[in-house]
């Protein structure tokens, strides 16, 4: 049976996040080449490549910490105005590579400063509350000083930070990085939870095989481009992502 | 014999109060940037020189002194936004050898507008002095002593208890988490800035019925609150403080047992001193940066 109404495909859902067209360059080397993705609400997709790709540069373009071109939207707007502190009062909230936590600073201090954009004092302090529930080594050690903490409970803070700022999308950048298997284990065990409280997570890993086993979609990328894209449980099948990644 | 000693002290304190004051404002611009801001001194000279002109036109002394405050704060935050933030990508020698500029360009206008001459400020009080176990105290060292302390406790208070102190910390300690952190670390620096200068005109503005302001006792403060910022290892606030002190009796006893004629040579010394042997200052990190 033919019919004059053409095929119409399902309606996407509008993306949480999309990059159009991205570059950027550090001085005269361009690290990213004319990049493009979708990242749609609830979802949690990675982004798996060697060191050097220029994985973080993307989460940094994101996050405005880095200049770039193309255009990238958010919730339906351009962030083409929009600086790093904007950004973050919209709900785009990265942890970053290595933790970056506040090492002279106390536990506590660190967390509320991840509500930094905030001013709802109430909710704050629930949030408070929620992460220590989430963390409870950080209320254990809520007044010594960050520095002080090892890097998976480090790792922890920054994550329980980022938390504080009641993010639309979580950016995460390598954060099974430096840290131990029993580690790495919690680190994504948190991963899954913030997936299953519907909190739209963008994982960056060298880590692939961890973070496409988390993710519904993951793309790879290859000396600022992206190579493939896809299910993340077909990625992890995929024989040359796994020859270049998973060790074969 | 003690209240010679008692004499030296007293004054060497009160002088090491004023360093204290100049010092803090170097770290805190230090610490929140990097940048050795050797304008510092001028904001002195602005505290000092802005309530001797404030008052030479009419208004009373403690409306001048406001007056001179919010001049000088203001001129800090200028500072920065004019010539610190316009070059934000430059290293950090450059900054300092823009600060240096700036100092020489504030010195000049206040020798254009102000003129070149020697002004006094009233002291405080009405009573000059007091004697106490056969020293001399200068009522004013009390004041300054007191207004230093005031300062140093609610500096104390804003960096510990409010969000805006936390913030310049998270600034100092990691630029890029605090910018992740949604916090505007430009204008973090410019707010550095202004309380800094607001430190130093304080410090200028007490210490000037003592000791006399123009247009150029900027270089000397200036210097003398670096070297006490340096042998507390610059960027830590205690050794500010503890430098401030140090350098100020170290002076005050040269000065009545050498010669007064040394005075002003004893902060080279001791910075010589801490360079050869102490290079990260008494409250410096001893550790290597990380890289």
């Amino acid at each position: 049976m033919t019919s004059a109404v053409p095929f119409a495909p399902p309606p996407e859902p509008t993306p949480l996040l999309s990059l159009n067209n991205i570059t950027s360059a550090y001085g005269r080397i361009e690290v990213l080449h004319e990049l493009a993705l979708t990242i749609a609400p609830g979802e949690t997709v990675a982004l798996v490549g060697a060191n050097g790709a220029g994985k973080s540069t993307l989460l940094r373009v994101i996050s405005g910490l880095q200049p770039a071109g193309g255009e990238i939207r958010f919730d339906g707007g351009s962030l083409s105005r929009s600086d790093a502190a904007d950004r973050v009062r919209r709900g785009i909230v990265q942890v970053p590579e290595g933790r970056q936590v506040f090492s002279g600073l106390s536990v506590e201090d660190n967390l509320m400063l991840g509500a930094y954009t905030r001013n709802d004092k109430v909710a704050i302090a629930e949030d408070l509350e929620k992460q220590y529930q989430r963390f409870p080594i950080l209320k254990d050690k809520r007044r010594q000083t960050a520095g002080t903490l090892s890097g998976g409970q480090q790792q922890m803070l920054a994550m329980g930070r980022a938390l504080m700022g009641r993010p639309r999308l979580l950016l995460l950048d390598e954060p099974s990085m430096g840290l131990a298997p029993l580690i790495i284990e919690q680190v994504f065990g948190i991963v899954r939870e913030l997936k299953a409280e519907g909190i739209t997570q963008f994982v960056v890993e060298q880590n692939a095989a961890e973070a496409l086993a988390v993710a519904d979609r993951g793309y790879v990328l290859e000396t600022g481009r992206i190579v493939a894209s896809g299910k993340g449980s077909a990625l992890l099948d995929n024989d040359s992502v796994k020859a270049a990644y998973l060790g074969g | 014999m003690f209240s010679e000693f008692f004499q030296f002290t007293f004054s060497g304190i009160t002088l090491g109060a004023i360093y204290a004051l100049v010092a803090l404002g170097f770290t805190l611009i230090y610490n929140a940037s990097h940048v050795i801001n050797f304008a510092q001194g001028e904001f002195l000279m602005i505290g000092g020189m802005g309530t001797v002109v404030l008052v030479g036109a009419g208004l009373p002394l403690p409306a001048a002194m406001v007056g001179a405050l919010v001049l000088a704060t203001v001129a800090g935050i200028l500072l920065h936004r004019l010539a610190i933030a316009p070059a934000r990508d430059a290293d950090v020698v450059t900054l300092i050898i823009i600060t240096i500029g700036a100092s020489i360009f504030l010195r000049g206008l206040a020798q254009f507008f102000w003129g070149k001459e020697y002004h006094a400020l009233p002291r405080f009080s009405a009573t000059e002095s007091l004697s106490i176990g056969g020293a001399t105290l200068l009522t004013q060292s009390l004041w300054i002593l007191g207004i230093a302390v005031v300062l140093v406790v609610a500096l104390a208070v804003f960096f510990s208890r409010s969000k805006l102190g936390k913030a310049i910390l998270a600034t100092s300690m990691n630029k890029d988490a605090a910018r992740l952190a949604g916090i505007k670390t430009q204008v973090i620096l410019g707010v550095a800035f202004g309380i800094s200068a607001l430190l130093g005109a304080a410090a200028g503005l007490i210490v000037t019925p003592i000791t006399f302001t123009a247009y150029d006792v900027g270089i000397m403060l200036g210097l003398k609150g670096f070297v006490a910022a340096a042998i507390g290892g610059l960027g830590s606030s205690t050794g500010a403080v503890v430098g401030g002190l140090l350098l100020g009796l170290s002076e005050a006893y040269t000065a009545g047992y050498i010669s007064s004629d040394y005075k002003d040579a004893v902060p080279f010394v001791i910075i010589l001193a801490i360079l050869f042997f102490l290079p990260n200052g008494l409250f410096g990190s001893r550790a290597a940066e990380r890289v």
